[in-house]
């Protein structure tokens, strides 16, 4: 009778067992917590459902979707164009077709980096986790989603070390995928090649 | 020999007509370049990148003028709608970056009774309709909340900070506050809203106070800062306690996106003049056509 009692108590385990590495594994349930950049580790912080009808939680695709939009916004937008000394390319199509004048606009040079000055020494990038707010209707659909996160940087330019800074949100909706439909970033720069800084003046 | 002239021409003309292009040449790139004309200044600054910067985008604001309705309800069930007693249109320019606030008090009688009635009775849809005909603009929606919707919708808030700009003490709202600055939680704010006991005109003071807590309330957004995310939160907080007609999220958030552009001091509200006195069934007092006329060319009051 024990052994019977054991070997039911061990089979339930191994069931719990399977079924958590499933639904880990496969991203069944809950986002991934890998880095969604191939230059820098950037992940999910953590989710908040805002839920202005009954309670729903934003899933793990569409998590792990707006993380890979993200993580294609700062591997495209703001590194690879230190690193080729190039503005950005293939980044439009992260934004919904409302953006597009936008980020070709004056935001460009805010959005993204251009590839200016350009990188003399050290290249090395930093972020912050990606805090996700996500908000559903009344009927439980996710219909916006913000991701704030801070990116820095610190590069080696002519003249010493150009220190970069971007507090970043992007709100995303659902669009075959999701895209950006707008964005909030503040942009600081401190070091060497700043406007106004003393690094790069000569004097007689 | 028919050269000579040339020759001699070129001689003469040539080198001063050189030094003027060369002068030239320096004086743009001194100008071009900035370069300081006293000894030991800086000659020469490399313009890099620009120490701050900031963008802020939104996609699918509205570009044109915006005109919605507000209306507060007396019903004492969670779930219900009551009378129409708080009535507000309020029309936002985009492109002015102004907007106005039409008070309606609750007893006007906009033909067939008071208008308040008209909610209880028809629903927010034909209620829209009266008021949007009334005035004369195309309301693109609106929205309505009840005693605790209003009341839980401000304690989610976080209260509000407001400015109460003359004595209100009155048992039957239960307002109780001195003038000056006050932080008031949900009730405190319903309270404010629906005194009415504490002013000489009544209802049309009170009405004219709910358009003033709708500008603090914007002002108060403004003054937190909540960011992109802190909006979704505040929309989810609106989703739960309010009723909405004709508008989902989406363009909620775009339009208050574009509203936490305004300026507070650029939002004029202003009350109908009525004809009666502050008991029942007002009837629209003189000069309401001209305010109706200046509210409804480009959604602000000029002239009011």
């Amino acid at each position: 009778m024990q052994l019977v009692v054991v070997g039911v108590a061990v089979g339930l385990l191994v069931l719990a067992a399977v079924i958590f590495f499933f639904v880990r594994s496969d991203g069944g349930s809950s986002p991934s917590k890998k880095s969604v950049s191939a230059n820098v580790k950037l992940t999910l912080g953590g989710i908040q459902n805002a839920n202005a009808g009954a309670p729903a939680t934003l899933g793990a695709d569409a998590a792990n979707q707006i993380m890979a939009a993200v993580g294609q916004y700062v591997d495209k937008g703001l590194i690879a164009p230190v690193k080729t000394g190039k503005p950005p390319t293939d980044v439009s199509g992260l934004f919904d077709a409302g953006t597009q004048t936008a980020i070709q606009g004056p935001d460009k040079d805010v959005l993204f980096e251009n590839g200016q000055p350009k990188l003399t020494g050290d290249f090395k990038p930093a972020a912050e986790p990606v805090v996700i707010t996500a908000l559903s209707d009344g009927n439980g659909q996710f219909v916006l989603a913000t991701a704030a996160f801070t990116y820095r940087a610190d590069e080696g330019v002519d003249g010493g070390t150009l220190n970069t800074s971007r507090t970043i949100a992007l709100t995303f909706t659902p669009d075959n995928g999701w895209k950006i439909t707008g964005y909030d970033v503040t942009l600081t720069r401190q070091g060497a090649q700043v406007e106004g800084s003393t690094t790069g003046t000569a004097k007689k | 020999m028919t050269a000579r002239p040339r020759t001699v021409l070129l001689t003469l003309v040539g080198p001063p007509l050189c030094g003027v292009l060369l002068a030239c040449m320096v004086a743009a790139a001194w100008v071009g370049l900035g370069l300081p004309l006293a000894n030991g200044e800086t000659w020469f600054t490399v313009q890099k990148v620009p120490p701050v910067a900031g963008a802020s985008f939104t996609s699918g604001q509205p570009d044109g003028v915006q005109f919605f309705l507000v209306v507060g309800n007396d019903s004492r069930d969670p779930n219900g709608v009551g009378l129409g007693d708080a009535i507000h249109v309020i029309g936002v320019n985009p492109q002015a970056k102004a907007a106005s606030i039409i008070d309606i008090p609750r007893d006007t009688d906009v033909g067939g009774g008071k208008v308040n009635s008209v909610l209880a009775q028809g629903g927010l849809g034909q209620f829209t309709q009266t008021i949007s005909r009334f005035v004369g603009v195309p309301i693109k929606f609106s929205m309505t909340t009840n005693f605790a919707g209003f009341t839980d919708m401000m304690d989610e808030f976080g209260g509000l900070d407001i400015n109460v700009q003359q004595p209100m003490h009155d048992e039957n709202s239960g307002a109780d506050f001195d003038p000056g600055p006050q932080k008031l939680n949900g009730p405190g704010a319903l309270a404010f809203s629906r005194d009415r006991h504490s002013f000489a005109a009544g209802d049309i003071t009170r009405t004219q106070n709910q358009g003033y807590l709708m500008i603090t309330a914007l002002q108060n957004v403004q003054q937190r800062a909540v960011g992109a995310g802190g909006v979704l939160n505040m929309l989810s907080n609106v989703g739960r306690h309010v009723q909405m007609e004709n508008v989902g999220f989406q363009d909620l958030y775009r339009l208050g996106r574009l509203v936490l552009t305004i300026d507070p001091a650029n939002i004029k509200n202003v009350v109908i003049p009525t004809g009666g006195g502050s008991g029942t069934n007002l009837t629209p007092g003189a000069g309401i056509d001209s305010l109706f006329a200046d509210f409804r060319d480009d959604g602000v009051l000029q002239s009011h």
